[in-house]
């Protein structure tokens, strides 16, 4: 036991908690969810904080392992869990994005206990799928992920919330179907007879590890390995590039933001988005790294489509959540594109990426429901003005979008200009240079979208429907300042998150040195 | 072998004791006091689990004579046989008679008349199911299989001025007759071929070599027509088409004691013939055989693919449910696919998450439809509201019939797709591809019924409140799903422990 | 284990023993399709009229619909009596087997295969007798109450 457990279970406690909480009065499971929604935030700091000390024998702080489910044989489950830094950061992340969620959520007023209970258990999800080293936990605490989002969505969120919720349910699961199908392929592959693995089968540092001495861990399939490897490989690609989204795997993602309740929203795009880019990372091209090396000019491929595309959609939206959440599509983008080039320089961005779009999205996403909550309607076409009534509103709005379309200070551009150095230089795949440049176009079209949205909203005369909308209060302050803190310091001095993340890009820079 | 050994079937001794006691007192009472009845049902089918259970424990003590010899004894000479397995499956039928008998407690109190005639043949049925976790020969089966049909005709034509509950008992009857006249045919054929009615003579080495070789035709057509009898239990396609009318037709209670009791009995028999087609040693006959494990891997990927599909489509939950029973069945098949002790491990395990969920999902269904007049899934819309117990009850049971963690459900998939993906062979892996399918498609007709319940506004927002046994059922049903997802390691040991007595049968 | 004395004869059977049943079942499609054919081939087309189509009863014209309605007492009963009826079936293979003495070598001696016998045939027919009772008690076979 120690404070990763706790940060994982603390909030399953809380959900227990709040539903305890009288049915009449929803201010109790406000506070009670709220309480604990902070004390894990504390948690996760810890948790991070450890990961700057390199020190423990594996690379992972937290190391605990316990076995869980044990069918005789090589079949055994742990309760394995760990953080390094990429984890650690991510676990942050959450914390930091909860306690935001959490205070935008003061205004949901129906089935206030269900509601809280719901964003706790998000909690115990995301936080497990982050810290599991083991392949099964991370697949059920992958899978708990979507129950809890599939009623935040459905049950408190916009008109067309139940198709939503649906289509986001079965969008994810499609996926888990692969990610359930790889774990077992390799699980055969790594016991079967000729297979040269050891250790235990699940364990995912240990298969890492292995990947890393031997040529392919699907040897013992004979001749076919090398199908199999590649087939596994895109398997866990897919059921990976679902949650991120790559295109053509994004449709659900529009309809899951925009009919989500605004602090679901936030997590959605700041946590759960990342959930896939991670799991890519500790799973998908750690095992297969001689794959990753001849199928990386596809991912930057996909990248690239992500980028323009989803800049490109962004352009014609009208709404302007759906315009925040085809920008994710577009940022998702250069995260992969950094991923596809395998440099020290594109992974630091990538990674960086991850943090900052989690930080700037969720941002953003409040921005949009602040406006929300006044007009009733997100119309870019029906604002106007909104800087001269709402003066401390449009400062904040300001921040988030410059950050978002990556000018230099915020904490947009770090990732962003990392992430395209590294790939332009990049050897590991062919015609990386080209497929840079036409991303460069992205940051362009970013830019346009987003200063047009910023001047139909907030510049030009106030128009009257908007008038008479009151500045932001202080909680919804409270709710902002904590994203925008991260956002303006990293901007500037993104060193600590540099440090953070070293010792797991290092690691899979040699990884992918050792390909020669 | 050749022992009489007549107390080995004490839990079958009781049940029968019972149900006779249940039709002498049922003689003699008069129709308004028929409580006495039920209570005598209950304490037997409780003391002939109990029976079983003691005899597990024995069987598994390995200092205890009982285990000596392979861990199975036999009682009758030879017809009637002891071992893990049959311990198991005997303590699977207890448990879901006990939760059934609960169930129509409540159930009960809303029909006028023949409460005696329901119990006396629940006891029956579930006397048949005992047996068919322990016979040993074809005879046996036909017989303890016919037991646990008959009953079941009656119970599904229960409500007899109820039209469709008579137009389902008479076509279950009409195709259960169809079934069972292959089934003996089957037997026969067998005979001709193996000479004996034992599934000892199957499993001899000569049997084992015509059977993956394509030897002794008539043997192979006895088999395949045995399997179609037995396919007609579990509603595996093409021969379901049964199952929605009488899963719609029949009284609640009934049709969750018939998709639960049945369907494993039906289960319990097709893995004890299969094992006997597999030689001595579990690894030959069939399991060489590839038209046979084409055949398997066919009727599974069909009735998988079916179910699902049909169950889309469904506006009556029981027809859901009867549908979605269709495709469980296609899982249950792929463990048989795997022909190994690692697919009937997976099969026992998936059982008994099985059986807790339906169960679960009935018991609402029996509460919602006293309230709502009822089985239209429209009519769940609001239950949340209405019950947040039965809506919670509803939620985990569908999830665990999807197959998401973490509810039981979810590892008995796993555990079969772990023993199918574990064959590594082209078919096994276009199999898995194909439950991979069922299960993403099932998931959408289960969110939908979630979606009701949850995020739609009811007609009515009058609160819906079970009784007190019913709660005790919807209680244990739900502690049952979650333990068997989140702790399933003693379970799986008992399932693993089952399935390597049924591989070792001597 | 179980001595039946088939067993061995059949044990090395080949399909050519089925051979007389095939014979047979052989033998019955033709004689089915023998007299379709000729009475085909022979008959004489007739003349649909009304007396033709009506219903042949000893001569005399029918005088109402053959669709009357029994009432339910009467199927009742004789299913009573064909459940009983096959019971009693079961006496005879019981008769039989223990009548032949003991082939198989199952008891020790004599007296315990009577003893075997007798038990045997009380439970069965304590079973039967208790059915009995209880479809008395219920009043099935009142003919006058409803």
């Amino acid at each position: 036991m120690n404070e990763l457990t706790y940060a994982i279970f603390l909030p399953l406690v809380g959900m227990l908690a709040v539903l305890l909480t009288n049915k009449e009065k929803p201010q109790q499971a406000r506070v009670v969810g709220f309480l604990f929604t902070l004390v894990t935030f504390g948690l996760c700091t810890l948790v991070a904080l450890q990961c700057f000390n390199a020190g423990d024998v594996d690379g992972y702080h937290y190391r605990v392992q316990a076995v869980w489910i044990d069918l005789g044989g090589s079949f055994q489950v742990h309760y394995s869990i760990g953080v390094d830094g990429l984890s650690g950061m991510l676990i942050f992340l959450t914390g930091l994005l909860g306690v935001c969620a959490a205070l935008a959520s003061w205004n949901i007023k129906q089935g206030t206990r269900g509601y809280w209970a719901m964003f706790l258990l998000l909690h115990t999800g995301v936080i497990g799928t982050f810290a599991s080293l083991d392949l099964f936990l991370f697949y059920v605490f992958w899978e708990i992920v979507l129950l809890p989002m599939y009623f935040l969505i459905g049950v408190w969120g916009g008109p067309r919330r139940r198709y939503a919720a649906i289509k986001f349910f079965l969008y994810t699961l499609f996926g888990s179907v692969f990610l359930l199908a790889g774990i077992l392929v390799t699980y055969f592959a790594l016991t079967a007879t000729g297979s040269g693995f050891a250790g235990n089968p699940f364990s995912i540092p240990e298969i890492t590890a292995y990947a890393r001495v031997t040529d392919n861990i699907m040897a013992p399939f004979g001749e076919s390995a090398h199908t199999i490897a590649t087939l596994v490989f895109w398997g866990l690609f897919v059921a990976f590039a679902i949650k991120v989204p790559v295109f053509p795997f994004h449709t659900w993602l529009p309809d899951a933001h925009v009919e989500a309740p605004t602090p679901i929203s936030v997590i959605l795009a700041g946590i759960l988005l990342k959930l896939g880019a991670y799991g890519m990372l500790r799973i998908g091209f750690p095992f297969f790294p001689k794959i990753l090396h001849e199928m990386a000019f596809y991912l930057g491929v996909l990248g690239m489509i992500n980028i323009i595309y989803g800049a490109l959609v962004a352009m014609a939206q009208t709404d302007f959540k759906r315009l925040v959440a085809y920008s994710s599509v577009s940022h998702m983008g250069f995260v992969i594109l950094g991923f596809a080039a395998m440099t020290p320089e594109s992974l630091n961005g990538a990674i960086l990426m991850m943090f900052n779009h989690g930080t700037i999205s969720g941002l953003l996403f409040l921005v949009v429901g602040v406006v929300y909550d006044r007009a009733h309607h997100r119309d870019l076409g029906r604002f106007g003005g909104l800087m001269w009534n709402m003066p401390i509103y449009a400062a904040i709005s300001g921040v988030a979008i410059f950050a978002s379309l990556g000018l230099p200070g915020l904490s947009g551009f770090i990732g962003e200009i990392l992430t395209l150095l590294g790939s332009f230089k990049t050897t590991f795949y062919e015609h990386a240079g080209l497929i840079t440049v036409v991303c460069t176009i992205g940051l362009v079209l970013t830019a346009a979208y987003y200063l047009r949205a910023l001047q139909r909203v907030f510049l030009g005369e106030t128009n009257p429907e908007c008038e008479s909308f009151p500045d932001v209060d202080t909680r919804e302050i409270g709710s902002m300042v904590p994203l925008l803190v991260p956002t303006i310091v990293f901007g500037i001095y993104p060193a600590p998150l540099i440090d953070l993340i070293q010792g797991p890009v290092s690691s899979l820079v040699l990884m992918v040195k050792s390909l020669g | 072998m050749t022992a009489w050994n007549v107390g080995l079937a004490l839990p079958e001794w009781i049940l029968a004791g019972a149900g006779l006691l249940a039709m002498w007192l049922d003689a003699r009472t008069p129709p308004d006091k028929k409580d006495g009845i039920q209570n005598v049902a209950w304490a037997g089918v409780l003391l002939a689990t109990l029976a079983a259970v003691f005899q597990g424990v024995r069987l598994w003590d390995p200092g205890d004579s009982v285990a000596a010899g392979g861990g199975k004894i036999y009682a009758f000479r030879g017809h009637y046989g002891l071992d893990a397995f049959a311990v198991f499956l005997k303590v699977l039928f207890g448990v879901s008679t006990l939760l059934v008998l609960s169930l129509a407690r409540s159930w009960l109190k809303r029909v006028d008349r023949g409460h005696g005639e329901f119990v006396m043949l629940t006891l029956f049925a579930t006397l048949g199911m005992f047996f068919v976790c322990s016979v040993e020969d074809f005879a046996g089966l036909f017989v303890a299989l016919e037991l646990v049909t008959v009953s079941f005709y009656c119970l599904t034509a229960f409500k007899r001025n109820d039209e469709r509950a008579v137009e389902a008992g008479l076509k279950y009857v009409v195709l259960g007759a169809l079934a069972s006249s292959f089934l003996v045919l089957g037997i026969a054929f067998v005979y001709g071929g193996t000479g004996s009615l034992d599934f000892a003579a199957l499993r001899s080495d000569d049997v084992a070599q015509d059977l993956a070789h394509g030897g002794a035709p008539l043997l192979h057509f006895g088999l395949l027509l045995v399997v179609i009898g037995l396919g007609f239990k579990i509603a595996a396609v093409p021969f379901h088409v049964w199952t929605p009318d009488v899963y719609e037709g029949a009284a609640s209670p009934v049709t969750a004691f018939l998709s639960v009791g049945s369907k494993m009995a039906g289960i319990t028999l097709l893995l004890k013939v299969v094992r006997a087609c597999l030689g001595p040693g579990g690894d030959a006959g069939l399991a060489q055989a590839t038209p046979w494990i084409l055949l398997i891997a066919c009727i599974s990927a069909a009735t998988l693919l079916y179910g699902n599909l049909g169950a889309l489509w469904q506006g009556n939950i029981k027809r859901l449910l009867g549908y979605s029973s269709i495709g469980h069945a296609g899982y249950v098949l792929m463990g048989v696919f795997a022909f190994d002790q690692r697919g009937v491990a997976a099969i026992l395990y998936y059982l008994t998450a099985y059986l807790f969920t339906v169960l679960g999902i009935f018991a609402v269904v029996v509460v919602v439809s006293r309230q709502t007049k009822s089985h239209s899934i429209a009519d769940y819309a609001g239950l949340a509201r209405r019950s947040p117990l039965l809506a919670f009850v509803l939620l985990c049971g569908l999830l665990s019939l999807a197959g998401v963690p973490p509810f039981g459900g979810f590892f008995g998939k796993f555990l079969v797709f772990q023993a199918v993906v574990g064959k590594g062979t082209p078919t096994a892996y276009g199999l898995a591809l194909v439950g991979a399918a069922g299960v993403v498609i099932s998931l959408y007709y289960y969110l939908v019924i979630v979606k009701r319940i949850y995020m739609e506004e009811g007609v009515s927002e009058e609160p819906i409140v079970p009784s007190r046994g019913m709660k005790a059922v919807l209680y244990t049903c739900l502690a049952g799903v979650f333990i068997l997802g989140i702790w399933p390691s003693p379970f799986l040991e008992l399932a693993q422990r089952a399935a390597s007595a049924l591989s070792s049968a001597s | 284990m179980r001595a039946i004395a088939a067993a061995t004869v059949w044990a090395d059977n080949t399909p050519g023993d089925y051979l007389p049943l095939f014979l047979l079942l052989g033998l019955a499609v033709l004689l089915g399709a023998t007299q379709l054919i000729a009475s085909h081939v022979l008959g004489k087309r007739g003349v649909p009229s009304p007396a033709k189509d009506s219903a042949y009863e000893c001569g005399i014209e029918a005088e109402t619909s053959a669709h009357t309605r029994f009432s339910v007492k009467f199927y009742l009963v004789a299913v009573l009596f064909i459940l009983f009826d096959v019971e009693v079936v079961f006496f005879f293979p019981w008769a039989v087997f223990f009548g032949s003495g003991d082939p198989a070598g199952i008891f020790e001696n004599r007296q315990a295969l009577m003893q075997f016998a007798f038990a045997e045939m009380m439970v069965f027919l304590g079973i039967l007798f208790l059915g009995w009772y209880w479809v008395v008690k219920k009043r099935a076979l009142d003919w006058e109450e409803a």
